[in-house]
């Protein structure tokens, strides 16, 4: 017999901003900063439909190691884990 | 006995592509001498997809002589690579086209020519470049 699925109105957006999808995208977020090197701040919020997460370059020598060598861009891969 | 997969070079398929459509140079670093416009293509990561299909992602970045200039000579390169979803591109089979990041004004701190830039990731299908020896194991 074939599992049967019900998605419960707005289980969805309740799920997106639980604070285990919250907790999650924090550590690959973290995880990213950390590959992209000193310099990259996180921040995470949640918003009206769901949590988000953000690695930001905080200082100027990160903003310049991202315009010349992808720091930050190179380092994306390390949250995929 | 197990099938070693190789991938294409990404960098590659989208510079030969590139160029074989755009009067703009398009190459993996800054030509130097710098032209008054140019594209480069790096890999930035990317993971494989599954068994046969990798998934590099891959910044494209646009200098010319003025931002108006770099944006246009950027969606250029963009819609091209897109229009590549579903095709053969060099002996590649490219099977789709995901943006990561949207076009982007990024100064580049090495130059005052401006720049703009979008990332991308194109999944392409590798091949078998021969297979592994049997080690003999099996099951105990």
């Amino acid at each position: 017999m074939r599992p049967r699925i019900e998605l419960r109105r707005g289980a969805a957006a309740e799920l997106m901003k639980s604070d285990g999808v919250k907790a999650d995208l924090e550590r690959r977020a973290r995880l990213i900063a950390a590959a992209a090197g000193p310099g990259h701040r996180v921040e995470v919020e949640v918003g009206r439909n769901r949590a988000r997460a953000a690695v930001i370059t905080d200082t100027i020598p990160a903003m310049i190691a991202e315009g010349r060598d992808r720091n930050l861009s190179r380092a994306l891969d390390a949250g995929r884990g | 006995m197990a099938d070693v997969i190789l991938f294409p070079d990404a960098e590659r398929v989208l510079i030969v592509h590139l160029n074989s459509l755009l009067t703009e140079p398009v190459s993996l670093t800054v030509p130097n001498p710098r032209p008054a416009a140019f594209i480069v293509v790096r890999r930035v990561g990317g993971p494989r997809r599954d068994l046969v299909t990798d998934h590099p992602m891959l910044t494209v970045e646009a200098w010319a002589g003025g931002p108006t200039a770099a944006k246009a000579l950027l969606e250029r390169a963009r819609g091209e690579i897109f229009a590549m979803r579903g095709t053969v591109v060099d002996g590649v089979a490219i099977y789709g086209i995901t943006e990561t990041g949207g076009p982007a004004f990024l100064p580049d701190p090495d130059s005052t020519q401006p720049r703009y830039t979008c990332t991308l990731q194109v999944a392409m299908r590798g091949a078998a470049s021969h297979s592994t020896p049997d080690d003999g194991g099996g099951s105990s």
